[in-house]
């Protein structure tokens, strides 16, 4: 694992690449800090780490759209199957390295707020300790998912270029997750005495939406078919049953789904065990299914 | 020691490699060898393990490519077709990379990339970036890379495939010395490569396996039959009956019938000529002989032939295939230079 995850950071760092990702993001950090900490005249990180969450919408697919597509592209994928290594060090050792390049510029960010703190000691100014602190590491848990998800993305393709656009699509999706919120608690409101129904409808969408996921990766309309009926007909067993449970159901649903409202939480000062299980959770996930794509490689190709 | 057993890829109905069984020897070179398309490379890279088989298992040195794979893979290097190489690295770094992924100890790598960089003549370009290097230096990096952890045994697919006259060569002369301390398998397409530099072939043809012997006993197979080619003018069924009246024929094939000619290949034993007796034969009978001529079938005729064979009889399929093939073997006849010019030098760009 050591070896790849080496060749991965000098790969980001014996080209251009890795500097120009580094330049953007510092760039974006130097002006959050200017707007929120100095002109805003506080010490806390959490509303610059909050933003940063939403810049990290554009930042992430450009680190990592590269990591596999590249070596699909090269066929270098499968030497890389020919040499000693486990599938599952090839791929921890890909997203250590992308986790690395993307702590460089919230270690400078840390570092900026510890200053700040020094310099507004025994002031008004200081702000929350602990709000920086949870809102630094939601900030890198949601980074660590974000990677994850983009490098499953970029394992399904041998276009460096639809792997971004993949990547983005797919964190643009995440973060318009808590927008879908506000309307089903709307909707919810504005239908009050349907609510069971909506939310019923709301959560076979999403059952369907994940078997169809499950059936494009694994290429055979037979898993989608199961997954989806696995999963549609005992949620419309508890239906049947559980009517009245199921109002409002929708929008805790997706909130609990949801790794900006998740990321939001912990930042502003909800910061919760639950919020790491779900992190830690969905980053396990999405590693396991690169592995299992590259594993797939074998069987293709 | 290698050892394919009833070995099977299909890709959804296609059957890239058919029940293929066969031992890899130590200390050797194999010629692995077979038209385009014919599973050369599949079952390389089921052997070397970046490809799964749909059945049938490879043991290497005894360990399971499937159960043990860690372990397998560790007694092989493997050049695949398109050199695996990161165009962002320079030699060495590429070099050192792949000798700790094959697990080197970081006190032995640098030594040993040293050693494989002078065995393959790198050594006074591995500062260079892999992008700026020319197509014959970036193939040695890619033998460089296979060396890395000393393994048993060495897998190279088409290793000289796009190479100009000289850089073949080279490469050639570089895999003759591998074979010295090595088993190396060498997979080609060109019939002239492997009989140069190959103990042992192994011929494919449509996934399955229609040779698997030593050159000399290949050759001996080609060297006991005499083939005569004649062009006769007169009626088909005429000439036909002369010729079956000689039982030392072993086979008669009509090349071509126009005009009221006939072009005749008749298969002999070795040593039996029959040149004589079938003109006086014709004259009696008044057909005209125009030309004769007497060949000893060579090492591309039984490779031919094997290939041919498993073609089936679909005869205008198969006579496409063997022009397209011959005509292939021809053009390797040009591309092999001699093999005087042996200097390792100037062949960057």
């Amino acid at each position: 694992m050591s070896a790849i995850y080496k060749r991965e950071l000098r790969s980001y760092f014996g080209s251009m690449y890795g500097y120009i990702y580094l330049a953007f993001t510092l760039l974006v950090i130097g002006i959050y800090i200017t707007t929120h900490n100095l002109l805003g005249g506080t010490a806390e990180m959490s509303y610059t780490f909050s933003d940063m969450a939403f810049m990290s919408i554009f930042l992430i697919p450009v680190l990592t759209m590269r990591s596999f597509a590249e070596e699909r592209r090269n066929k270098t994928d499968m030497f890389l199957l020919s040499l000693p290594i486990k599938p599952v060090s090839i791929v921890l050792g890909k997203y250590f390295a992308m986790l690395s390049v993307f702590a460089i510029p919230v270690a400078v960010l840390s570092i900026f707020g510890l200053v700040l703190r020094l310099f507004s000691k025994g002031s008004a100014l200081l702000g929350s300790l602990g709000a920086s602190l949870a809102a630094g590491i939601s900030y890198l848990l949601l980074g660590a998912l974000l990677i994850a998800v983009c490098m499953l993305i970029s394992s399904l393709t041998d276009s460096v270029v639809i792997a971004a656009i993949g990547g983005f699509a797919a964190v643009l999706l995440l973060f318009g997750m808590d927008y879908l919120v506000v309307i089903a608690q709307y909707l919810d409101v504005l239908f009050a005495e349907k609510a069971a129904v909506l939310s019923f409808v709301g959560l076979i969408v999403l059952l369907g939406l994940f078997a169809l996921a499950a059936g494009l990766l694994s290429e055979s309309a037979l898993v989608g078919m199961i997954t989806a009926a696995a999963t549609v007909i005992p949620l419309s067993a508890a239906f049947a049953i559980w009517n009245d449970a199921f109002a409002g159901l929708f929008a805790k649903v997706l909130t609990r789904l949801s790794a900006f409202a998740t990321f939001s939480d912990m930042t502003l000062g909800a910061f919760s065990l639950s919020g790491l299980v779900f992190f830690a959770s969905a980053i396990f996930f999405s590693v396991y299914l690169t592995v299992l794509m590259l594993e797939r490689r074998r069987w293709k190709s | 020691m290698i050892e394919v057993k009833n070995l099977t890829k299909k890709y959804g109905a296609n059957t890239a490699v058919d029940d293929v069984s066969f031992k890899i020897r130590n200390g050797r070179i194999y010629g692995f060898l077979g038209p385009n398309g014919a599973g050369k490379s599949t079952t390389m890279n089921i052997i070397a393990g970046s490809l799964a088989a749909t059945s049938g298992s490879v043991q290497i040195n005894g360990y399971d490519i499937c159960n043990d794979p860690i372990e397998a893979k560790k007694q092989i290097g493997y050049l695949p077709e398109i050199p695996p190489l990161y165009s962002d690295m320079t030699a060495f770094e590429y070099l050192h990379f792949v000798a700790e992924a094959k697990g080197v100890k970081p006190a032995r790598a640098q030594k040993q990339v040293n050693e494989v960089m002078e065995q393959t003549g790198i050594a006074h370009m591995k500062d260079r970036l892999i992008s700026g290097l020319s197509k014959g230096y970036k193939q040695r990096v890619g033998i460089a890379q296979a060396m890395l952890g000393n393994p048993d045994v060495i897998i190279l697919d088409e290793p000289t495939v796009g190479l100009d006259p000289q850089q073949i060569i080279e490469i050639r002369e570089l895999i003759r010395r591998l074979g010295q301390t090595k088993t190396v398998i060498l997979s080609s397409h060109i019939l002239a490569e492997i009989s140069e530099v190959c103990d042992h072939i192994i011929i494919i043809s449509r996934g399955k396996i229609v040779a698997d012997d030593t050159l000399e006993a290949l050759e001996a197979r080609a060297g006991d039959e005499t083939v005569l080619r004649m062009t006769i003018k007169g009626e088909r069924s005429g000439i036909l009956d002369v010729l079956s009246g000689y039982p030392s024929i072993r086979e008669v094939n009509v090349l071509k019938e126009a005009d009221g000619t006939l072009e005749l290949e008749i298969k002999l034993p070795r040593g039996v000529d029959l040149r004589d007796d079938l003109f006086f034969a014709m004259a009696e009978r008044r057909y005209a002989v125009i030309s004769t001529q007497q060949m000893t079938a060579s090492l591309e005729e039984v490779f031919l032939s094997l290939t041919d064979r498993t073609e089936g009889t679909q005869d205008k399929h198969a006579l496409r295939e063997r022009k397209r093939r011959e005509k292939m073997l021809g053009n390797v006849k040009e591309d092999a230079p001699a093999p005087e010019q042996n200097d390792l030098g100037g062949d960057a760009e």
